[in-house]
């Protein structure tokens, strides 16, 4: 069996969501290792985070999705937004979080619009959810723009946790 | 009925290759459209256009076998050059309403910046979207001119063109006066002249 899958590179406006690579791993660590980690379970073993990283990309492989790794035009890793489905989730789910530094500008929408429309156009037009801690205004404030609405309560990974529904594609992006 | 030589491979190992090439090139994502390198499925969207009076000012109207020519030559581009055609999809249909080209052919004297639409898609501004985006792509692959060659007789691309904020620039049609392609507008993006 030949294993051969191909992660896109997209481009919006002022970003690159590419595939990930080994030289994403310092700055997915020092990311745990902050308090911006808190609600996506941060502060795990430095191994977990690169069982993270390599994960990843066997998602890809199976999946056809995942998590792309976005640059900013200057070449900044800014962070890690895409459409995960691991073990343990109810669906498909738009994932996103910012590294320090880069909030304020918008960059997490228009990553995850683009995310969102690439999987809609290559696998499916069924509309994705987004688990967000209810004490997480700012996430929350990324699914508003988004266009997604809160759907129910949930425990995910024995915490409480929002399901919030995304519009599907016929809304445009 | 489309032809033998329209139709996309059947699944398999063929078909995965021709993906597998496909995918490994660049997808612009704007607010309303997806624009991504074509396949077989689009040509019926890229002859309806090149067979039609729409293109009269690039040539055309062209046989169906000669878009076909066309459609392979642009596609070939991506290979030969590292730029070529992208196709416009909106985000709701995925379907191929357009395409814009970052050209090299034989006549041009640079890369070119070339768009073209379905009829029952103008007036929404999508043309306009998909060149900005492909214009800045290509700025930010290194392209170091890029021109968009018009035809005066064409408004529409003429308008749309000056929107985007290129510039006439004599020189480079002054180049053109002694060919078959005399009193054709050249609207530069950027770079400068080749003599």
């Amino acid at each position: 069996m030949t294993l051969a899958f191909h992660i896109p590179t997209l481009t919006t406006e002022r970003l690159t969501l590419r595939a990930p690579r080994e030289a994403d791993f310092p700055a997915m660590l020092a990311f745990n290792d902050s308090p911006r980690s808190a609600f996506v379970g941060g502060g795990a073993p430095r191994q977990q985070i690169w069982r993270g990283l390599l994960a990843n990309i066997g998602h890809w492989a199976l999946r056809g999705h995942g998590f792309y790794s976005v640059d900013t035009k200057a070449g900044d890793f800014i962070g890690r937004i895409g459409v995960i489905y691991h073990d343990g989730w109810d669906e498909p789910e738009l994932g996103w979080h910012l590294f320090d530094g880069h909030e304020g500008h918008g960059y997490c929408v228009e990553a995850a619009r683009a995310a969102k429309a690439d999987y809609h156009a290559r696998l499916s037009p069924a509309p994705l959810i987004s688990y967000i801690d209810p004490a997480n205004p700012k996430s929350e404030a990324v699914a508003r723009r988004l266009g997604a609405t809160l759907e129910r309560e949930t425990v995910f990974f024995d915490k409480p946790a929002n399901v919030w529904r995304h519009p599907g594609p016929e809304a445009g992006a | 009925m489309t032809l033998p030589h329209e139709r996309p491979p059947v699944p398999g190992l063929l078909a995965d290759r021709a993906a597998a090439l496909q995918g490994a090139l660049p997808v612009l994502m704007t607010t309303r459209l997806r624009l991504d390198v074509p396949d077989l499925n689009d040509f019926p969207a890229w002859a309806e256009i090149l067979c039609s009076p729409r293109a009269r000012y690039m040539d055309g109207p062209y046989s169906r076998a000669a878009a076909y020519t066309e459609f392979a030559a642009m596609l070939g581009t991506w290979m030969l050059h590292g730029h070529g055609v992208f196709a416009l999809r909106p985000h709701h249909s995925g379907k191929a309403v357009g395409f814009i080209c970052v050209n090299m052919e034989p006549g041009d004297n640079e890369p070119e910046l070339g768009f073209f639409i379905l009829e029952a898609v103008e007036n929404q501004g999508l043309a306009a979207e998909a060149a900005v985006a492909v214009r800045d792509w290509a700025r930010g692959q290194g392209i170091a001119s890029l021109i968009s060659y018009v035809d005066p007789d064409n408004a529409r691309s003429m308008r749309l063109a000056t929107r985007l904020g290129a510039v006439r620039d004599p020189l480079a049609e002054a180049a053109y006066a002694e060919t078959s392609d005399a009193g054709i507008a050249v609207f530069r993006h950027w770079g400068v002249t080749r003599a």
